[in-house]
């Protein structure tokens, strides 16, 4: 059955297709919970929240094909609530375990790898958010402004700089990088 | 070293590469969950629920030379002249666009016909017939004429707006595009327009009475569908999008003067917190929607339009989701749906629909108990009465008939509009003696 006919019928209180739809999206959407967040645990109740919202509030979605965006700015203010509401907890970072090799010339370097989480890390939530919708999950920028709600020109500055911090973290020195912003939970 | 170009090439596999754990090991835990959670019902959400939007291509409009355009406005200027000495000497009647009216005649569609209801005799008149699929008749605020939509085409969502004379008589096509779903729409206060507006701020006023072509304006910061402020219409009321998070704001039509109602509540404001706004009929007061403290509970309040008395209106315990509300034209009352969270299930169980005081809050029951959907209901032009029906689903109008019923505001008792209708029925507004 095609995505429609899914959506058709989880907005009807059909389990099994809403599971279906999970399923071809939940290891993105946990992804970018880990990116957003940096705490698998985190992440884990970060998803399951958007999701169950995404299931009780199906009826109200007025466009099937928005299904998917709809879904990522569910997750990504599932996870912005919970840096809220966990404010000033300190939260471990976790590198995500490697499951096979990297195709990416730049992230052929385990270095490099751990100076881009570093510098994710030392980002703040609301602008990892801006990473992950934008260049995880493919949301265009004005899509990602309105999910987060915030302005387009805030998006564009919190990706610029997570951008420069990021490309530097990469590209030079670590002791040239950028001050973080608030890192951690803010 | 990689280029700024390259890198942002290769951000999203690197990103993958890093967090992309392959299918997270809660999946099952998960679906566990959510079959545990009951669905909201579809109409608590924000949004009006008339099937309808309209394509937003551009119509096309022809320049014309300024001296001829000139010399038509001076014509039309006389004839309107002379028409407003004639109308003055023989003009009927009509009753204010907003606040307490007259009751008059219903309408409703049925069976793909519109149909004219005394309410006091019981007597139907056919007013729309033929092949055609005819619904959602909608008085303008006169009450001397009505408009309603045309199934056109072969998907079943997709009309024509139709303008007709009080009797059915003068049947106009008044929309230049298909109309579909998601679109607001309103009969303009001089009942001259009628206004559709979409939730990014395009705006389109349709001609009702000469063949001028749509006007369309975008309002960019808008993200709601609008609300226009009786009795002038002059400013226009809203949900934006700022630095802080979601706000209500009003501005002039004309697209200045944006302000706040009242200071934003802050980011953790939800996506539907301060919808389903609306004035009431005097324009000296906004309801509006808010989850308290980012709660499940869905209240009402109500703020001053001057941003002033802001507060909840009901303070009924328990998780409500107060929705579809309703003001009484004297703009003394509220009524809405409302659906109770049972706690010990985690399911929304309905409750009958509630009327409640502005001024104290004090709730009361009204009407039967609603199917899950809740009811739809409106408020006699007089105040005195409510019509109420089972709510449906969009999909199942034309195919479902419902009897609506007649409450009494003040007395509770109602009585049964011996009619079949596949949608609401719509009062027809008169002046007063």
């Amino acid at each position: 059955m095609d995505q429609r006919g899914l959506i058709d019928r989880a907005r009807r209180g059909d389990h099994d297709a809403f599971a279906d739809l999970v399923d071809g999206r939940l290891a993105r959407l946990d992804a970018a919970a880990r990116l957003i967040l940096r705490d698998g645990e985190l992440a884990r109740d970060a998803v399951q929240e958007a999701m169950i919202r995404a299931w009780r509030d199906l009826p109200g979605l007025r466009d099937p094909d928005r299904f998917d965006a709809w879904l990522q700015r569910l997750l990504a203010n599932a996870c912005l609530d919970l840096v809220r509401r966990r404010k000033r907890r300190v939260i471990e970072v976790e590198l995500s375990p490697i499951d096979a090799p990297s195709t990416v010339d730049i992230a052929s370097d385990l270095a490099d790898r751990e100076l881009l989480d570093q510098a994710l890390a030392g980002l703040a939530p609301s602008h990892r958010a801006v990473v992950a919708l934008h260049y995880l999950l493919g949301m265009p920028l004005p899509e990602v402004a309105a999910s987060l709600g915030i302005p387009l020109g805030t998006a564009k500055s919190r990706l610029h700089y997570s951008l420069a911090a990021m490309r530097i973290a990469v590209t030079t020195e670590p002791e040239t990088a950028p001050a973080t912003v608030a890192g951690g939970l803010t | 070293m990689t280029s700024p170009r390259r890198f942002e090439q290769d951000l999203p596999a690197l990103l993958a590469d890093l967090y992309m754990a392959g299918s997270p090991d809660y999946r099952d835990d998960l679906v566990r969950q959510f079959a545990g959670v009951r669905q909201r019902p579809a109409w608590a959400f924000p949004g009006r629920w008339l099937p309808m939007e309209l394509t937003t291509a551009r119509v096309p409009a022809a320049r014309l030379p300024m001296r001829q355009l000139g010399v038509l406005a001076l014509i039309a200027i006389l004839l309107a002249a002379a028409l407003a000495v004639y109308v003055g000497t023989h003009q009927q009647k009509l009753p204010p666009p907003f606040g307490v009216a007259r009751n008059g005649a219903m309408l409703y569609g049925s069976g793909g016909d519109i149909y004219r209801l005394d309410p006091a005799s019981g007597v139907s008149t056919a007013l729309v017939t033929g092949p055609e699929t005819d619904q959602l008749p909608m008085y303008s605020r006169d009450g001397t004429r009505f408009a309603f939509f045309r199934q056109t085409g072969t998907g079943p969502t997709t009309y024509e707006l139709v303008v007709a004379n009080g009797d059915g008589s003068g049947q106009q096509v008044v929309s230049t595009e298909a109309v579909t779903f998601d679109y607001s729409i309103n009969w303009s206060a001089d009942g001259r327009s009628i206004i559709l507006d979409d939730i990014h701020g395009h705006v389109t006023r349709l001609d009702t009475v000469g063949n001028a072509p749509p006007e369309k304006i975008t309002y960019p910061d808008v993200r709601d569908i609008i609300a226009l402020r009786p009795p002038d219409e002059g400013v226009l009321l809203y949900r934006t999008v700022t630095a802080q998070g979601w706000e209500l704001q009003i501005m002039d039509t004309d697209g200045t003067q944006a302000r706040p109602v009242f200071p934003s509540g802050g980011t953790s404001l939800r996506d539907d917190d301060y919808s389903g706004y609306q004035w009431s009929p005097d324009g000296s007061k906004i309801a509006f929607r808010l989850h308290p403290d980012a709660s499940d509970d869905f209240r009402i309040y109500v703020v001053n339009a001057d941003g002033s008395g802001l507060h909840r209106l009901t303070h009924e315990t328990g998780t409500e989701c107060e929705c579809d509300m309703f003001w009484s034209p004297d703009s003394t009352k509220i009524a809405f749906n409302r659906w109770r969270l049972d706690p010990t299930i985690g399911e929304w169980r309905v409750r009958p629909v509630g009327i409640a005081s502005v001024d104290d809050g004090v709730v009361r029951d009204i009407g039967p108990q609603p199917t899950d959907q809740g009811a739809e209901f409106a408020f006699s032009p007089d105040g005195a009465s409510i019509t109420w029906m089972p709510r449906r689903s969009p999909d199942s109008i034309g195919t479902t008939k419902d009897e609506p019923l007649l409450l009494d505001v003040a007395g509770g008792t109602s009585r049964t509009i011996s009619v079949p209708v596949d949608s609401p029925p719509d009062w027809q507004r008169l002046a007063r003696d």
